[in-house]
């Protein structure tokens, strides 16, 4: 039977373009808004490290620098994980039932069926603006091998977070409502992911790198590419496996996944 | 074929039967007796406590998409369609989804929207549909890809008189060509003309599997004839009845169905004396089902 797999992607994008398009006007601010919104948080910390010389080592480009590879990530992410995110809501709707009782990949049903493209642009588009402005100033040495690291890093640091939605929905199976656990477990480490962890509690730098690993996302790819003192504290190893980990994590989580399917309810009728 | 052994979840309760490919069996019971989670287990939504659920040969949880394929599920509270999406776009995503080929695809769409009667409102929204339109549409969407076996949670219900024959002619069809329904209602009367078989639940437990026909003599409350007479008083002793009584001029007579009938008693009576009037109280499905409850 002939395989229509882009055919249906392009149905689901029509589709959730059409559904955001429901409300004209606030499609359309959508990605401007999560823009402005997520750039004046970083203007307020510009403004607020023009005050320092450098963060333990680090300075204001690099950081910017950090922060592009956060917002390019997670720009990525929601292009493909925004189902997994609102994985509640969709429980909730019986949308879940749907995808399940169709003859195709859940996952990819979940991914597609819910891209979340205003925001992506909203995110995206800052990341690379962070990105644009600071690669050039920061001293990285673009070559083939650091370009196919920096990509590389990114996909890495998309699986890392789509594992966490990932093992988060799996959770919802289980305890029907995760929103705090969400909040806790990525929004919050996420901020923290905006800094270099060096300047953390052992505590902190241990949660992000061996329980919720976001410290692969950003700071460890920075560092192989920008080679800050601070490194010295952490093993060298961890400048070449975020990708690794991303892989690694991901594999987990879906893991957990088709474990904690085997025990979802659906919901009443 | 759907089979069910032993099957326990939530308020169901060792339910056994099996539905013989080509055959649409009506799950009957009032509300909460667990028609709908009957139907879940059967498209893997739900894994069963205990017991064995199998479809087309397969346990249906987690079964991948060549089943899935095969299997048509409309319950209610799972939406089949993209409210944003017109009717017809909503059927092309099917389409798209269930990999039918394009001319199958608009015989079959062509075919059920004339028959169906959702081919005049093709271009409306789904989410801008009347309930009963809605329900027209549901149906389309459910025999779209032609499933080998149909799970249909009160499919009749916002259908009018016209769409339910219509559904049940379609039903028949789909039967005479080898798909295997379960069709789920609490309304006896509705589902009965639809099914082959009947299934009874009442509070998780299967009262009754098999035919009305069985059902009725096996459990038919006895029928009761009222006469008005217009002559003398017949003489009753030969007729296998169950009691008779006279109240001025009424004559009641309750008698078994499955050891006379109605027209037996009448031409013996009129044999022997004249008639007024006749009414004739037999039972329904519903009273052989407050029987059995």
């Amino acid at each position: 039977m002939r395989d229509n797999t882009l055919e249906l992607i392009g149905l689901y994008m029509r589709t959730t373009v059409r559904s955001w398009f429901q409300y004209r006007v606030d499609a359309l601010l959508r990605s401007v808004a999560v823009f402005l919104r997520e750039a004046a948080g970083v203007i307020a910390i510009y403004f607020t490290l023009l005050k320092f010389d450098n963060l333990n080592g680090w300075g204001l480009q690099e950081m910017m620098f950090l922060y592009s590879l956060l917002f390019l990530t997670y720009g990525i992410l929601i292009i493909f994980f925004t189902g997994l995110r609102d994985f509640g809501a969709m429980v909730r709707t019986g949308k879940f039932d749907r995808y399940i009782l169709r003859p195709r990949g859940l996952l990819f049903q979940m991914i597609f069926v819910n891209a979340d493209w205003f925001a992506a642009v909203g995110h995206g588009g800052l990341g690379i603006l962070l990105f644009v402005i600071t690669a050039g100033r920061v001293g990285i040495r673009w070559t083939p091998g650091t370009i196919v690291y920096y990509v590389l890093a990114v996909a890495g640091g998309v699986l890392i977070q789509g594992a966490v939605f990932l093992f988060l929905a799996t959770l919802n199976i289980f305890l029907l409502e995760t929103g705090s656990l969400k909040e806790l477990l990525y929004y919050d480490t996420r901020k923290f992911a905006g800094y270099p962890i060096s300047i953390f509690h052992k505590a902190i730098q241990c949660f992000m790198i061996y329980v919720v690993p976001m410290a692969f996302v950003n700071y460890f790819p920075a560092q192989f590419l920008l080679r800050k003192p601070d490194m010295a504290q952490f093993p060298e190893i961890f400048l070449y496996i975020p990708f690794a980990v991303g892989v690694g994590v991901y594999l987990l989580a879906y893991l957990f996944w088709r474990f904690g399917l085997r025990f979802y309810k659906s919901s009443g009728n | 074929m759907i089979c069910f052994d032993k099957v326990s979840r939530f308020i169901l309760s060792e339910v056994s039967f099996c539905a013989p490919k080509g055959q649409a069996v009506g799950i009957v019971g009032s509300s909460g007796a667990g028609k709908t989670t009957l139907l879940k287990l059967a498209c893997g939504l739900l894994a069963p406590e205990q017991g064995r659920v199998r479809v087309l040969g397969r346990e249906p949880v987690g079964e991948g998409r060549s089943v899935k394929s095969r299997v048509g599920v409309c319950i209610g509270g799972i939406p089949l369609l993209e409210g944003e999406d017109t009717v017809e776009e909503g059927f092309r995503m099917l389409r798209t989804i269930y990999r039918i080929p394009r001319k199958q695809f608009h015989e079959c769409f062509g075919e059920l929207s004339r028959r169906l009667g959702f081919g005049e409102f093709a271009g409306s929204k789904c989410r801008e549909l009347s309930a009963g339109q809605r329900a027209r549409v549901r149906l389309g969407a459910v025999l779209l890809s032609d499933p080998e076996v149909l799970l249909l949670d009160d499919p009749v219900s916002g259908l009018d008189v016209n769409g339910k024959a219509v559904f049940r002619d379609i039903l028949a069809e789909r039967c005479r060509r080898g798909t295997t329904a379960l069709v789920t209602s609490h309304d006896m009367a509705a589902i009965s003309p639809l099914c082959s078989r009947l299934a009874l639940l009442e509070k998780g437990k299967l009262l009754f599997y098999g035919s009305e026909h069985t059902l009725l003599r096996r459990y038919a409350p006895p029928e009761e004839i009222r006469v008005r007479l217009w002559g003398r008083l017949p003489d009753l002793e030969d007729l296998p009845l169950d009691s008779y009584a006279l109240d001025g001029d009424e004559l009641r007579l309750r008698f078994c169905p499955t050891h006379i009938t109605a027209a037996e008693i009448l031409k013996q009576l009129l044999g022997q004396t004249g008639l007024q009037s006749v009414e004739i109280h037999r039972a329904g499905l519903e009273d052989v089902f407050s029987r059995l409850r």
